[in-house]
């Protein structure tokens, strides 16, 4: 397969559930014809955007469900939904959460940065991201300051954002005194209450000589920082952001590339792929001068990426759940009831609740999560309303299917899922059940009941 | 009474399963000193517990620590004129006097009554690693190699335990890599409260719903090893939501009912569980390993002192009074002296204070302290309090006792089973915080 062969339906609704968050018939009709390197130009080409989450000075609970409500919206616009996408995945990237920050204003622009910057040039989103308010905040970076810097961005720089704790071969990417000479070059932000953006203060600032990254190529000495009082960036020979994008790891390959290629491929493809894949992508990350979505598109015309372990392998995200069902199933809401539904999935938006943000692949397994999205899917078949689900049976089922089986395989087809011969009897048998009720009772009880076993199978949480 | 795989291997041709639960009727355990049905309960302070302020030396006797604590921490040591209540006793190797934190006030109070260990020096050997998520992989693994599929107590639970139960839960958003075992059997849950699929009454046939689901979520030959594994989570969500649902929470007396913080939340959920399993040996959980997570330790800036509201002090608070209340909650059952509570870190912080005054605050160290809790705890202090007078290259004192010990000491003394079946690079010799039986 190559970028200008025909996508084809199935390619087409694969594309979109990973570029987006799933195909409407619509979307299919026009992409399904499209070829891949089209399709992907389509999803990448910018989209000007004015619209910020909804933020209050009085940040209660409700200002909270309606930037995620709002969020929602946005990821369900057609038009936008690669640069959702990955505002979603630099939100989890870059975690920084309401928990621990219940700042609307400053994560609202935060959520911004993520989605104007969030397919453009890294170097310029790490560098927002260092003096943004937020982070600042969240990672103490407004109140180091020298002789005694905190570590606290400097690592999560080093081992969250950027590099990795440890490269390919398994060696460390830097020691310990690589964080605390990181730490003081990254001394001297000082935040006002009301101010976007963090500038350094000549006095806060550690302006001594530091080295970073001894014994590798990236090793430098000297006066190392970001930017000076003036908002002036340092020269890239001692950036420390330019630093990172000069450290080789113990293989002698640029550590940043191949650590967000892996990322970015296993957010949209699968978990764990092998070496020559990644650095395949890195290459094309490194030559197009790291821009994201340059690296984006060599994943998503990647072979790989179509290819059957990236259809089977990893575990569909509380969002890519939620926001899939609801499109191929056409029905409406108002969000009103998902961002506590995505909450009790353990997706709260604006709240990833760990360091490395929300959960990802095998730790969607658990139990209680289980029980969640039985719930969701139970709510979501029974909606009748737009305040919470609208879903209309009579609009997913073929009107015209003559049996059970026509109708449960219209549905499974329409999910796009292939469930275990024993499993689709299971949807049979309980539509059997439906004998002697009236027409009505057995669209309200039965197919509903259907769809919300069929958004429960095994097959349809994975992807 | 759980089932052991060995015990479940020997009685399987001799004794019926009670019908609807998983409980035989076995002998007890023969050995007096290790309790009938042992519950262990894992808190994991996570971030990165400040040690030095949690266990705080008061005096220079054996080692000057407490000058070099006052030398590395102008803004954040704890004055000792305010230690005077939380007292403990000495440092078992050096005889410079001890005390915990003023916040901890609850925790001083089980120390008076003898039920609390205070390990001193725990921590990662050789060259510790100072990524939050590294530690933490090595805590939970059991192995200073880092995580590599199983925890300890999931290989204890493996090796020991029935494969076919869940004897495991880890409450959270993602669960403990600690419970982490071959059968795959531990559960996961954000909360148990509620944990139930709610009857619409506008959408009904629920049962029928859910005994399709039964059936869906049902083992299938031809499952691939992810569907095998989600088919097994949705078949866990069903078959626990008879139990957690029937679970009473609120209004028989937990001292944990009211919250305030999340902590007491997830222990209160723990300790309603195990009442109900005593009062309802037929349809029982059978769960006795818990583990809980306490976050907001990494206290890079703003650490405080032992004012109200400062932000180690207000977390210090509490966990003590949080587990205070769960040990209350337990005597009250009858319940303490079968609860084992450990509470740990994944590492402690740096020796001296960064930044000054109010954002004064302390970055990633090494060695940290535990708290062992529980009816049958020998309390007191058990190791020496790390000397800082001999920091390393970094600034962090010296690990003294191995983490891996602590698990070994339950392993052996709490679960009855041979530690060095479950933790690489033993044997461990283990700690007195538990009597040898």
């Amino acid at each position: 397969m190559a970028a200008t062969d025909i996508l084809g339906t199935s390619d087409a609704a694969h594309l979109l559930r990973r570029a987006g968050f799933g195909a409407s018939t619509r979307d299919l009709v026009h992409f399904a014809p499209l070829t891949r390197a089209a399709a992907v130009a389509e999803l990448l080409a910018p989209k000007p955007r004015r619209a910020k989450p909804p933020a209050s000075a009085r940040d209660t609970a409700a200002t909270l469900s309606g930037m995620q409500r709002w969020w929602l919206r946005q990821m369900l616009a057609p038009r936008t939904r690669l640069q959702e996408r990955l505002a979603l995945f630099w939100s989890g990237h870059f975690a920084t959460s309401w928990s621990e920050l219940p700042d609307s204003v400053r994560l609202a622009r935060q959520n911004m940065l993520f989605r104007s910057l969030g397919l453009g040039p890294f170097r310029t989103l790490l560098y927002e991201v260092t003096r943004d308010g937020a982070m600042l905040l969240f990672r103490d970076g407004a109140s180091s300051e020298q002789p005694q810097a905190n570590e606290n961005y400097a690592i999560a720089l080093l081992g969250l954002y950027a590099l990795g704790p440890t490269d390919a071969a398994g060696m460390p990417n830097y020691t310990q005194t690589d964080v605390g000479q990181l730490a003081r070059a990254l001394t001297g932000y000082r935040l006002g209450p009301k101010d976007a953006f963090g500038h350094v203060e000549a006095d806060a600032f550690d302006s001594g000589l530091k080295t970073l990254f001894a014994g590798n190529t990236a090793e430098t000495s000297g006066n190392l920082g970001v930017e000076d009082a003036t908002g002036v960036q340092f020269p890239a020979a001692t950036n420390v952001l330019d630093l990172l994008f000069a450290h080789r790891d113990s293989q002698a390959r640029p550590t940043l590339a191949r650590f967000l290629a892996r990322q970015l491929f296993e957010f949209f493809a699968y978990p764990d792929p092998d070496l020559a894949l990644v650095d395949q992508l890195a290459d094309a990350f490194v030559a197009s001068g790291y821009v994201t979505g340059a690296l984006v598109q060599a994943i998503l015309e990647h072979d790989a990426f179509y290819g059957a372990n990236a259809r089977t392998s990893t575990v569909k995200s509380p969002v890519e759940l939620a926001l899939q069902s609801l499109n191929v199933l056409g029905a409406k809401s108002s969000l009103v009831a998902l961002p506590a539904a995505l909450a009790d999935m353990g997706m709260a938006l604006f709240d990833p609740p760990l360091v490395d943000g929300w959960n990802r692949g095998g730790d969607w397994l658990d139990a209680g999560l289980a029980l969640a999205r039985i719930d969701f899917a139970q709510a979501l078949a029974a909606g009748r309303s737009g305040s919470t689900y609208a879903l209309s049976p009579t609009r997913i089922f073929d009107p015209r299917a003559t049996d059970d089986a026509a109708l449960v395989d219209g549905l499974l087809a329409r999910l796009d899922v292939v469930p275990s011969a024993t499993s689709r009897q299971v949807l049979l048998d309980y539509l059997a059940g439906a004998v002697g009720l009236t027409p009505k009772d057995r669209v309200e009880r039965k197919l509903r009941g259907v769809v919300a076993l069929a958004l429960s199978l095994p097959e349809f949480q994975r992807h | 009474m759980r089932v052991t795989r060995r015990r479940f291997i020997q009685g399987a041709g001799a004794t019926a399963l009670v019908a609807g639960a998983h409980v035989l009727a076995l002998p007890r355990r023969a050995r007096a000193a290790l309790p009938v049905d042992p519950v262990v309960v894992l808190v994991e302070l996570s971030g990165g517990n400040d040690a030095l302020n949690t266990v705080v030396p008061l005096n220079n006797v054996g080692v000057p620590q407490r000058s070099l604590y006052d030398a590395y921490r102008p803004d954040l040591a704890i004055p000792a004129v305010d230690l005077a209540a939380t007292q403990i006793g000495v440092d078992p190797v050096n005889g410079t006097g001890l005390a915990l934190h003023p916040a901890l006030t609850g925790l001083a109070g089980l120390y008076g009554m003898g039920k609390l260990a205070v390990l001193n020096g725990v921590g990662i050997s050789g060259t510790a690693p100072f990524d939050h998520a590294q530690a933490a992989e090595i805590w939970a693994a059991g192995d200073p190699a880092g995580f590599a599929g199983t925890g300890w107590v999931g290989r204890y639970t493996d090796g020991e335990l029935d494969p076919a139960l869940p004897h495991a839960l880890s409450l959270g958003v993602r669960a403990s890599p600690t419970f982490a075992s071959t059968a795959m059997n531990a559960l996961g849950a954000p909360t148990l409260d509620p944990f139930a699929l709610p009857d619409d009454p506008l959408f009904p046939d629920l049962a029928a719903r859910r005994a399709a689901w039964q059936a869906i979520f049902a083992a299938d030959a031809g499952d691939d090893a992810l569907v095998a594994a989600l088919r097994r989570a949705g078949a866990q969500a069903l078959a626990s939501e008879p139990t957690f649902s029937a679970v009473v929470f609120d209004g028989w007396g937990s001292q944990l009912e009211n919250g305030p913080s999340p902590l007491h939340e997830d222990l209160h959920q723990v300790v309603s569980l195990l009442r109900y399993d005593v009062l309802f040996p037929a349809a029982a959980s059978g769960i006795g390993l818990f583990h809980v997570v306490q976050p907001g330790y990494d206290t890079h800036a703003q650490q405080g002192t032992d004012n109200s509201g400062d932000r180690h002090a207000t977390l210090l608070s509490q966990l003590s009074d949080a587990l205070a209340k769960f040990y209350a909650d337990l005597v009250a059952l009858g319940l303490e002296g079968r609860v084992l509570v450990l509470a740990y870190s994944e590492f402690g912080r740096r020796a001296r204070q960064n930044g000054v005054g109010e954002e004064a605050g302390t970055d990633h160290g090494s060695p940290g302290c535990v708290f062992a809790l529980g009816g049958a705890v020998v309390g007191g202090v058990y190791g020496a309090l790390p000397g800082l007078d001999a920091l390393d290259a970094v600034g962090n004192p010296p690990v003294l006792c191995d983490f891996r010990r602590v698990y070994a000491t339950v392993i052996a003394r709490w679960l009855g089973a041979t530690p060095d079946d479950f933790l690489p690079g033993g044997p461990f010799t283990p700690i007195d915080f538990l009597p040898a039986p």
